[in-house]
Order: structure tokens, then sequence, then C-alpha cells
């Protein structure tokens, strides 16, 4: 636990003193308006979703409780929540440097992911713009003058911040998984452990949804393989807290996390368009990580096998130094 | 007024401990998961076990003509005329619910959208089906279909 810890402290240190280099604080400043693009982006992608659910009845929430003060509000909802979200996030779009557009693109966000959870029950996509929004809200003014140090630093704290928030989903993601096969192995059942876990959960996700797909046959024959995957999709998903404050991880993280939405396509058929952005963007696209790192350095980092994978290279070094 | 770097940094620091207890506290007290804003993430966390029960929903009649055998929501797209189950599985998911619960108010709720969401005359009933997990998805069979209940699209009654 204490070389945890000491690991950890060590870790930040390292990041703070990227904080204070202008070369990363460049590479995140361009970042910032690409997140308000994409908002734009997918703004336009919610059309169609909300043409189709038309017709349903809202439940009641207290964020857009305000809809039921209105004159047929809950009958024009979606024609009021698209139009509000197309207005926030253009503003967002056009005038992100205005800390009061970013406070409006919070809030639009805030109500409209709001509106689809009354709409459908349950809605994800918007998570992260939420909270990344939420952050950026709060970003010192970088684009008027040459900020000083202090500025930058509260700057690329906050946009660490942001990329804290999209690892703490995909750490959620696999801790649930692992805390629900602990619960499945002591009740005697089959987890996400058993060897056929993978083909039994292709195999019970394309039953769901009444689909196929391109890797869903081939797992389900060689349900060991699939367990491979599986497990390697828990590591990366678990990692990723670990991964944040490891810059030379960070694009190894990315490709990671964005494999894992590839490979959820390939093997169950389920697409997040927007996902694999934010993991592109936060991860891969990351100011932190070296402009070049060698493979030993990123190894050597890894969450648990970094310590003998360490321990292995150095081994390896010496022998060859004593040939020498 | 400026903050000083370290108050943003420990409100950093402080909003991330916080995300990530508050997902696990939605987690182990919200049947849901979920509990806007707050969401765990808990996505398929529980494995699929070899044999599988499900609550499904299933036609009998539709545009007043009985079918030959009743068809499954999750085979019903070429009856329907539809792309697939997923056009209306999350309103058929709540309708289910609504019903294994036995609350009345939200039988009457979700009906009414499931049958808007289908829009065409239908009879239709609750059933629990047991079946094979692989074998269901290699070649549809079920292992048995035990009714719940039925309805009549318009008919109001449970």
């Amino acid at each position: 636990m204490g070389s945890i810890d000491t690991y950890m402290r060590n870790a930040w240190t390292r990041l703070e003193t990227l904080l204070e280099s202008e070369t990363v604080f460049v590479r995140a400043l361009w970042y910032v308006p690409v997140f308000y693009f994409f908002m734009e982006f997918m703004a336009v992608n919610q059309l169609a979703a909300i043409e189709a659910a038309e017709s349903v009845q809202l439940t009641w929430s207290w964020v857009i409780g305000w809809l039921w003060l209105i004159p047929q509000g809950p009958e024009n909802a979606s024609t009021i929540f698209l139009l509000m979200l197309f207005a926030g996030l253009t503003l967002g779009a056009i005038s992100y440097q205005r800390r009061i557009s970013r406070i409006i693109v919070f809030l639009v966000i805030l109500q409209f992911q709001s509106f689809r959870i009354a709409l459908t029950g349950s809605e994800h996509e918007f998570y992260i713009p939420l909270y990344v929004s939420f952050l950026y809200i709060f970003l010192p003014d970088v684009w008027r003058a040459a900020p000083s140090l202090s500025t930058r630093k509260k700057f690329l704290v906050l946009y660490w911040g942001a990329m804290g928030y999209v690892a703490s989903v995909y750490f959620m993601s696999g801790a649930t998984k692992v805390i629900g096969a602990v619960n499945q192995i002591s009740h005697g059942m089959v987890s996400y452990f058993s060897f056929d876990a993978a083909a039994l959960y292709v195999a019970s996700i394309l039953n769901l949804f009444d689909r196929t797909s391109i890797l869903g046959p081939f797992i389900v024959d060689h349900p060991l393989l699939g367990w491979c995957g599986l497990m390697l999709m828990l590591y990366v998903l678990l990692g990723s807290l670990w991964a944040l404050f490891v810059p030379e991880l960070h694009r190894l993280w990315g490709f990671g996390l964005v494999l894992f939405h590839v490979s959820t396509l390939l093997a169950i058929n389920i697409v997040f368009y927007h996902f694999p952005f934010f993991a592109a963007l936060f991860f891969i696209g990351s100011p932190f990580a070296p402009v070049k790192s060698h493979w030993r350095d990123v190894l050597r980092k890894l969450p648990l096998f970094g310590l003998v994978i360490s321990r292995l290279i150095r081994g390896r070094d010496d022998a060859a130094r004593t040939l020498v | 007024m400026e903050l000083p770097y370290s108050i943003v940094r420990n409100a950093v620091w402080i909003f991330l401990v916080f995300i990530v207890s508050s997902s696990f506290i939605v987690f182990f007290s919200s049947a849901a998961h979920e509990e806007y804003p707050f969401f765990s993430w808990a996505l398929f966390q529980n494995a699929p076990q070899p044999v599988g029960h499900e609550d499904v929903i299933r036609f009998t009649h539709i545009d007043g003509r009985k079918l030959d055998e009743p068809v499954y929501t999750y085979d019903a797209a070429e009856v329907l005329g539809i792309v697939g189950r997923n056009q209306f599985i999350v309103w058929e998911q709540y309708l289910v619910a609504a019903i294994t619960h036995k609350d009345a108010e939200a039988i009457r709720r979700h009906r009414l959208d499931f049958e808007k969401i289908i829009n065409r005359p239908i009879s239709y009933q609750l059933v629990t089906i047991e079946y094979d997990t692989i074998e269901r998805w290699r070649t549809g069979a079920i292992l048995s279909a035990e009714v719940i209940q039925s309805y009549t699209s318009g008919d109001g009654k449970h």
C-alpha cells in the first residue's frame, strides 16, 4: 500500500512538472475548441432519435420540471429541447472562449440529458460532455492575452480533470463488472472470469437485440479466445485510472479504449460513436503524453505487469552487460 | 478575482474523488444504477448464465388476424415490417417491468407507449421463456414458455 502511495505521489509530482510546460499548454489549448465543435456534431446526431420517440410520454424529472409549467410543454418537448440543444451548442462552438457560453453549454447538456432519460429511462452518451463541459466552465481566460504560468497550470489541471472524468467512466465500467463477477462466483454462478463467459455474453446480447455480428460466431465457437479478449478488456478498463497518472501510457490507453469499442462493435454489434472520439481526443491526443517514448518505458509503466516487465528487462540488460 | 492554482488543483482532485465515490454509491444503492446526474457505468455487469430466463412479449394477433404461431418480439421484424427489436426494446422492457411488478398505473402508461410504437392493432402476451443461451442464439430454440398476462391493443383492460 505504501509503495503504491509513493508511486502515485511521484507520478503526480511528474505530472505537475508537465503542467508548467508551455508546449503541453499549447497542445491542450487546441483541444478545447475541438470538444465544442464535436458537441455540435452530437446535436445533429440526436435528430433521428427524437423523431422516433415523439409520441411517447415523458417521465417527470426535477431537472426538466419547468416543462410541465408551460402549456403543452411535455407534448412539445422534442422541439423545445432540440432547439435548445442546437442554440446552446452552436453558441459554444462559436464563442467557447467566453465563460458565459461555456455555462450555457453545460446547462443545455444537463437539460437535454435529463430529457433523454425522461424519454427512454436510460441514456449515457451525454455524461462525458456533461462533466467535461462542467469542468470547462472554470477554465481561465487564456485566449485574449499571453497567460501567466499560474494561469496555464490552472488551465492544464482542469484539462487533466476532464481526462480524469473520462478515465473514471471506463474504470467504473470495469470495476462494476468485477463486483458483479465476485457476486456471481459467491452464488456459484457463471461469472466474467468463467472460460465460457465471452461466448455466453455474445450469444446473450445478440439474442437480446436480435442481431448478428462479425466476430460473434467465432467467439461462440472459440470461447477460450473470447475469454482472453474479455480479460484484456477488463484490464484496459480497470487500468484507465492508473494510466491517467502516467503520461507515457496515455496514448497506449487511448488506443486500448478505442479498441475496446471496436471489439464491442465486432463482437456484439453495439456501436458507441461518441465514446471512441472522447477516448481518442483525451488519451491518444493527450497533451501530456511524451512526443517520443521508447516501448520499454511504456511496458515498464503498465499497471500490475509493469514491475515484472521492468525486472525482466533489467535482468536481460544485466545479462547482456555481463556477456560484453 | 483569480483563484490560486492550489485551490483549483485541490478542487479538481475533490471532483474526481466525488465522481468515483458517487458512482459506487449509485451502483450499490440504486436498482437502475443511475440517479441523474450520477451513473455507476454498470453496463452488462453480470455474466449471462448457460440456461437463461427472459420475460418477453410475443404477438398472437396482428391487424386482427390470428398468427399460426405466436411471434416473439425478437423475431417480429418481418411480420411488423420494422428494422428490428431495437426499435421498441426500451418500451417493451418498461412494460415487462411494470407487469412483473404488478404496477397498474405503470402498466397502463407503458401499454399505451408500446402500442403507439407498434402502431398496429395487436394482441400480445407477456411470457417467461427458458432457454439454453448458446442454442437459442444458434437455432432460435427455447426450452419452455409460460404465459403471464395477455392484452389486446386499445382495450385498456388488464
